[in-house]
């Protein structure tokens, strides 16, 4: 196991709190942490892909990044609705 | 290991706990607007550093133009997101709120 496998499992552990928080916390908390895994979700793609020496695996991670924004917003927009 | 391992070793170790010490706060603050800050701080911070050690690793292939680019995508789209849960939980926490409801009401 390399440096960046390494630390893309740490990051892999920081995702524990964010799905405890989605199971357990309010509306706007899950909100919150799903943000939060979006964000973390996208630098350990990133760091899987350096760890693996694929450079393709890092279009999954602008992927991850670029579709948090509209995801983050469809779900504060219904969330809004339903409050 | 050269000097640019040693600071992307730095850089990626800093990163990574930044981004677990800001997940693990979670736990610690209990309102969506507190855990509003950690989100960004992980997002800019733990993110940034992340990013940098990677650039700097790997200054010149599409391991850094692609991080450098992922910095930038979250970098401007995080204020967005954070901006519209932050109005969203201030709704949502100041509705059952009498005092704040009157302050409404009686604002010119």
């Amino acid at each position: 196991m390399n440096l960046w496998l390494a630390a893309s499992l740490a990051l892999v552990v920081a995702l524990v709190p964010c799905a405890a928080i989605v199971l357990r916390g309010s509306p706007v908390n899950r909100l919150v942490a799903i943000n939060m895994a979006g964000t973390i979700t996208s630098l350990t793609l990133l760091l899987l892909a350096l760890g693996r020496s694929q450079p393709s695996f890092c279009d999954l991670a602008l992927a991850s990044a670029i579709l948090n924004l509209p995801a983050g917003l469809v779900f504060t927009r219904f969330m809004e609705r339903s409050l | 290991m050269t000097l640019a391992d040693w600071i992307a070793l730095g850089l990626l170790t800093a990163g990574a706990a930044v981004v677990c010490l800001a997940s693990f706060g979670l736990f610690v603050y209990s309102s969506a607007l507190d855990r509003l800050h950690l989100l960004s701080l992980c997002g800019t911070c733990g993110l940034g550093l992340i990013c940098a050690a990677v650039c700097v690793r790997h200054p010149t292939d599409q391991f850094g133009v692609k991080a450098a680019l992922l910095a930038v995508i979250t970098w401007c789209f995080a204020p967005v997101l954070s901006h519209v849960q932050a109005a969203l939980a201030y709704r949502v926490r100041t509705s059952d709120r009498q005092d704040v409801a009157d302050l409404e009401r009686d604002r010119p």
